[in-house]
């Protein structure tokens, strides 16, 4: 019903699809780095609130 | 190594936790008072600084940046210093900063009453005090990094994650968001207009939950429920992940508050996708909190502390699986302008926000006192009552708000509106008596605790400056093995990670917000909107000045139960002179729209005066005042101004003749209204009011009536 205020707009399409990519790449990056961090470091940093 | 020798600073923490229970009491205080309001006008106490739509902003204000910014302060204070091994940078700046924002918070408790306001949600102070709290958030921040840079612990643990995220996003909101022109001391205009001003509205007011009543309190729970559990958080790396996506994916959820409006289409979407891919780290974050109670739970049957973090993450988890659910198009359909989103409010306000600053200052007051708490009987009292305060509040609003919204779109069978707006009114006016009740539970708790702290402070002594101790940091030192990944390099680095904070944050915003102000030449224009003749400005004003936004939307959406209702539905187009916008948020009155020309003078007249002889059982507010006071008009031509500079086409010029024509078309009306036996003088500020309600909406009704 609004689509007529983006008619002049050309591939706004895109705007979902660089957010929808970006986050993706985002997310594999975090996993990526939780994948390879080692046990010692993250016990190490757990138990910093009860040193 | 060598041990180094300092001390924690107790005393800004203790500070910081008065400052909490004091505005705590008096921000639910009002709270209760407004909710009274809403079934008993009589409770507006017959002035116009206690009216439900002055004070329905200093109650969230007082909540959002007086209770709860205190307890975030609080809370920072404590464990940021704890978490460092150092004591915080600088005690001129903590000084600045809780006396600044005491001052602000005061500044707000005697402007708002006196209706000086910018109208948007959560952000109603005026320029100068946005101005204050720029200046003391730069305090905060200077102080929280200096603390984090002269730290003698190696690695930053996550919660200071999040009030690094915290400190850099809220800067970000609140500049973008304070964008306005002032014409004096206390009036500005928004520099953005219409659909813009409701987009970066809701961007902030969006992420003002997200980075200011969420963030900062995850970064607490992390650090406070270990503490008070006495056993690591369940997963580090959940931590971790939840983190970043969280603070990746909340910047860009705010168009749901704006479903079926005039927003483009491609924001809604946007913000609905994003709203439900939420849940993921939200319920990551609730999902590790509660799993570190683990093992544990019968720790919890006998601490009043955990008892508080409990049900407060338990609170945070319904509330972030419900908020997606409510950005569903087909479920915003029928929550949103209800008591449904006050309901949601709630629980996320008394159930998380409260109930965590609760256990953090049971379990935060007697150490920092060195004493015992006084009674943990009252804690339980506390607990119990604050809890049955909790149900007593949502399940009306629930109540309330499906009933409402089902009521507003019942149609009989010969295809007509079944109820009347004042009828859905009066049906839920004893869900709003149960409503109070709870809030008067909860306030109940909350009195009891203060006296229970106050018990426990006066029985110890604050240790103002606590001894610690701890190795300094080596200068040279070099990463090896595993130490050497790219996230434990930056989690040494806390600049180039608040910077990193920052990138993730305004990736989200810039995405979202660019295309809609980039396009601004395609809002369609529609020839038939013309800027406000300055008697209308000045009464749109007034209606800022009173609030009216609080309980009147200016937003038809594009339904047959609304348009049926209130006529055609809204266009972006018809609002490209509103600075600021008034769509608002919430129909406790009717949608104001296409007001114009639907009563005569003099009934907006008596209504205004007395609303119940022309709407029996209406709970809106009386405004005599306004048929006494004269209209200030001084600055018209600064208004006329101001607003040819935000973009408004008036002539050059016109300011000269502003005041004249404003002048002119008050007299018709007063004219007009003693034509109907009603003396008044056109000077008066209920002309102003009058002549803005009878423009609303009525330049699209021209239109149509041409073309027909």
């Amino acid at each position: 019903m609004f689509r007529n205020l983006l008619h002049e707009v050309t591939g706004i399409g895109i705007y979902q699809m660089f957010s929808l990519l970006v986050f993706t790449a985002f997310f594999v990056l975090i996993a990526l780095w939780l994948f390879k961090t080692k046990k010692e470091y993250i016990d190490e940093m757990s138990n910093k609130p009860l040193e | 190594m060598q041990t180094e020798k300092f001390q924690y600073d107790n005393r800004i923490v203790r500070n910081f936790a008065i400052a909490t229970m004091v505005f705590g009491i008096v921000g639910m205080l009002v709270g209760l008072l407004v909710a009274i309001q809403l079934y008993e006008p009589a409770a507006n106490l017959g002035n116009q600084y206690t009216s439900f739509g002055r004070i329905r902003p200093l109650h969230t204000n007082a909540i959002i940046f007086a209770f709860v910014g205190n307890a975030i302060f609080m809370g920072v204070y404590y464990s940021l210093q704890r978490l460092c091994k150092s004591r915080m940078y600088s005690d001129v700046l903590s000084n600045i900063h809780f006396w600044g924002w005491q001052l602000i918070i005061v500044a707000a408790a005697i402007t708002l009453p006196l209706g000086i306001t910018t109208s948007k949600e959560y952000a109603e102070l005026e320029w100068p005090i946005d101005i204050a709290i720029t200046l003391i958030w730069v305090v905060f921040g200077w102080n929280m990094f200096g603390t984090i840079i002269k730290r003698r612990e190696r690695h930053m643990y996550v919660a200071i994650w999040f009030y690094i995220a915290t400190f850099v996003t809220v800067a970000v909101l609140h500049i973008v968001n304070s964008f306005e022109l002032p014409i004096s001391l206390f009036k500005s205009y928004s520099f953005y207009a219409g659909v813009q001003d409701a987009l970066v509205q809701w961007w902030y007011g969006h992420n003002a939950v997200a980075f200011f009543l969420t963030t900062p309190y995850l970064g607490m729970m992390y650090y406070y429920l270990p503490k008070a559990v006495d056993r690591p958080v369940y997963s580090y790396k959940l931590s971790i992940l939840h983190f970043w996506t969280l603070i990746f994916l909340y910047i860009w959820a705010g168009p749901h508050h704006l479903l079926y409006t005039s927003l483009p289409d491609w924001a809604q979407s946007l913000g609905v996708a994003f709203s439900i891919m939420l849940i993921a780290p939200s319920w990551g974050g609730m999902i590790n909190g509660l799993l570190t109670l683990r093992g544990a739970w019968d720790k919890v049957r006998d601490q009043p502390v955990l008892k508080f973090f409990a049900v407060g993450i338990t609170a945070y988890g319904m509330a972030t699986f419900e908020g997606p659910m409510l950005s569903l198009k087909n479920v915003n359909a029928i929550a949103h302008f209800t008591d449904w989103i006050v309901a949601h409010v709630h629980v996320g306000a008394l159930g998380w926000n409260g109930f965590m600053t609760f256990g953090i200052l049971y379990w935060l007051i007697p150490r920092i006192y060195q004493t015992k708490l006084h009674s943990t009987k009252l804690a339980n009292f506390h607990f119990w009552i604050g809890t049955l305060g909790i149900l007593f509040y949502a399940v009306p609003m629930y109540w309330s708000g499906f009933t409402q919204g089902l009521m507003w779109k019942e149609f009989t069978e010969a295809g007509q509106l079944k109820y009347e707006f004042l009828d859905t009114t009066k049906q839920i006016l004893s869900l709003h008596v149960f409503r109070s009740i709870g809030g008067a539970l909860y306030l109940t708790g909350t009195i009891v605790m203060v006296y229970n702290i106050v018990k426990t402070m006066t029985a110890g002594k604050l240790v103002a400056n606590e001894d610690a101790e701890a190795p300094a940091l080596e200068s040279n030192y070099a990463p090896t093995g595993h130490a050497s990944y790219w996230h434990k390099a930056l989690e040494r680095k806390p600049m180039t990670f608040m910077v990193l904070s920052i990138v993730v944050v305004l990736i989200g915003g810039a995405v979202e917000m660019l295309p809609t102000f980039l396009i601004k030449s395609n809002i369609q224009t529609i020839t038939s909107v013309k800027p406000y003749t300055p008697l209308e400005l000045h009464g749109r004003d007034l209606y800022i000045r009173e609030g009216c936004v609080g309980c009147h939307s200016q937003m038809i959406r594009p339904f047959r139960s609304e348009t049926e209702r209130y006529g055609e539905y809204s266009k972006a187009g018809e609002y490209v002179y509103d600075h600021p916008f008034l769509w608002g948020s919430k129909r406790t009155g009717p949608d104001l729209m296409r007001e114009g020309g639907k009563y005569p003078n003099s009934w907006h007249y008596n209504h205004m005066i007395d609303p119940r002889t022309m709407s029996p059982g209406s709970i809106m507010p009386a405004y005599p005042f306004l048929a006494e006071q004269s209209m200030n008009v001084t600055n018209i031509k600064d208004k006329i101004n101001a607003m040819r500079t935000l973009g408004v086409p008036y002539e050059k010029g016109y300011e000269e003749r502003a005041l004249q024509d404003l002048q002119a078309q008050a007299k018709t009306i007063s004219d007009n209204l003693a034509s109907e036996k009603i003396k008044i003088e056109s000077d008066k500020e209920l002309i102003a009011i009058i002549a803005y309600l009878q423009r609303l909406g009525t330049d699209i009704k021209l239109t149509n009536s041409a073309a027909n």
